[in-house]
């Protein structure tokens, strides 16, 4: 592992210890400012755990883009912060609309299609990245300024798709 | 499952406890990727490198913290022993090789990571036992009842701590993190608004935890005259310092800027009262992200046991 790789994981790690762990897999927030444009991500470290459903070996995510109305859109993706492999940009077409109650992989919606990263079985190959980004739209930058609310789900999961331990902080918030 | 669960016994102050409460205090601290493969299915030429390293550090929490590769456990115990001077007593051993990091405040702990349940760990503290150097918590050890006999193909255990999160961080990451934390305290008094607020939002997962200095940024950059500044400032402080925050979020809540009002009804995680509060602000957007969240509270709080 390369020196500055080293450094950010164990940075990653130690903000760990800052945050209390949300139990839940819904996470509410909001990214961007009134005064900025599109260029705003927030961060989430995932840490998948055996909690008696099976090893992890995969995490999905996707987001819902909450109300109100802007120009700009909210996407996700998951990164792998040993390896640096990631899932496409999964963008919620539809700003505002009435998002249901989803389940792990259900096709809902009022969300983005979920993405699925697989970590491997490696150590730490259970830790990821969860960005989420204001996205930008071919609009008038005056369109896209504003806090876009969204709310991000996850879920761990076995290499068969069952729930299993999933534990976040964030570690970013723009 | 508990009684089948193996049994530690502190010969000591002759107690009986199982593994699992024990794990229940090693969880904490410890991250575990454990795989034993079968050592006849590993030829000797074809073994990767091995290395074992036992590192001791005055950091409370982590004070013992052992990175294993592809190595035989009977080698992982004499590098052990070699180092703390314990004498660790054992007879039939899991056969493979073993891999592992695992962290924590006492030698038990780590070696009952080491073990990952497949053997039964016996202790003997020491008589004069207030001692606080890690190495001498325990006098001796004994590992019993392999639970491995035989030729394994290959059991991989991956445990996860379900708290905090501790790798091993040698000196030079430490070293790191150490300038890493200094320079974004330099840039938290920049005159550059921009960068004081770049530092107070890095400062979230790139300062040192516990470090009262970083506190203390934070601190001043809720009073900073740029909104941007006190807006990424309550942000950090209230993920770090959680409950502690409270009295910050409330104060923030009546700043005159709506991305600080923002920020911190986005950091508040479980304090319904701030958020009954927000949910009448003068935002539409604000007004939402709270309601949104209280109903997420309510949501959990109706499936929690």
């Amino acid at each position: 592992m390369k020196k500055s790789q080293k450094i950010i994981t164990a940075s990653l790690l130690i903000a760990a210890g800052y945050a209390g762990v949300v139990s839940a897999h819904n996470q509410t927030g909001s990214v961007g400012t009134a005064a900025s444009g599109a260029a705003a991500t927030d961060v989430y470290q995932v840490t998948c755990s055996n909690d008696g459903s099976g090893a992890p070996a995969q995490l999905f995510a996707q987001v819902a883009d909450l109300a109100p109305v802007l120009a700009t859109l909210v996407s996700v993706q998951i990164v792998h912060p040993l390896d640096g492999a990631s899932t496409v940009l999964s963008e919620d077409p539809v700003d505002g609309d009435t998002a249901t109650v989803s389940t792990t992989g259900a096709s809902t919606t009022g969300w983005s299609p979920g993405v699925t990263l697989k970590g491997g079985a490696a150590a730490n190959a259970q830790i990821y990245l969860i960005n989420v980004n204001k996205q930008y739209t071919a609009s008038t930058v005056a369109a896209q300024k504003g806090p876009e609310l969204y709310n991000l789900q996850l879920h761990c999961q076995t290499a068969t798709g069952v729930h299993t331990g999933t534990n976040w902080i964030q570690t970013q918030n723009q | 499952m508990l009684q089948f669960m193996p049994f530690v016994k502190l010969m000591h102050i002759n107690r009986i406890i199982t593994l699992s409460q024990w794990g229940s205090f090693v969880v904490l601290f410890v991250f575990i990727s454990f795989t034993y493969a079968a050592a006849a299915q590993v030829p000797e030429s074809a073994s990767p490198k091995v290395q074992t390293e036992l590192f001791l550090s005055a950091n409370k929490g982590v004070e013992m913290q052992l990175e294993v590769r592809q190595m035989p456990l009977a080698k992982v115990l004499e590098t052990i022993m070699s180092k703390t001077k314990v004498a660790i007593h054992y007879s039939v051993l899991p056969e493979g090789l073993v891999t592992a990091t695992c962290v924590g405040s006492t030698l038990k702990q780590v070696l009952e990571c080491l073990l990952d349940r497949k053997a039964d760990l016996i202790v003997r503290s020491h008589s004069n036992s207030g001692k606080q150097d890690n190495t001498e918590q325990i006098a001796e050890a004994w590992i019993l009842g392999s639970k491995m006999g035989g030729a394994v193909a290959k059991v991989e255990c991956p445990v996860i701590s379900q708290g905090s999160l501790t790798f091993k961080q040698n000196e030079e990451d430490k070293a790191a993190m150490t300038a890493q934390t200094e320079q974004l305290l330099k840039a938290a008094q920049s005159k550059n608004p921009a960068e004081r607020a770049e530092a107070m939002n890095s400062l979230l997962s790139g300062g040192r935890k516990g470090d009262p200095a970083v506190k203390a940024a934070l601190e001043q950059g809720l009073s900073d005259q740029d909104e941007r500044v006190r807006a990424q400032a309550i942000s950090s402080f209230s993920r770090r310092e959680g409950s502690g925050a409270a009295a910050a979020l409330q104060q923030a809540l009546h700043d005159a800027s709506v991305n600080v009002r923002l920020m911190a009804v986005d950091g508040i995680t479980d304090d319904t009262a701030l958020l009954q509060q927000a949910i009448n602000d003068s935002d539409e957007t604000i007004r939402v992200l709270a309601a949104t969240k209280l109903e997420a509270l309510t949501q959990t709080n109706k499936t929690a046991p």
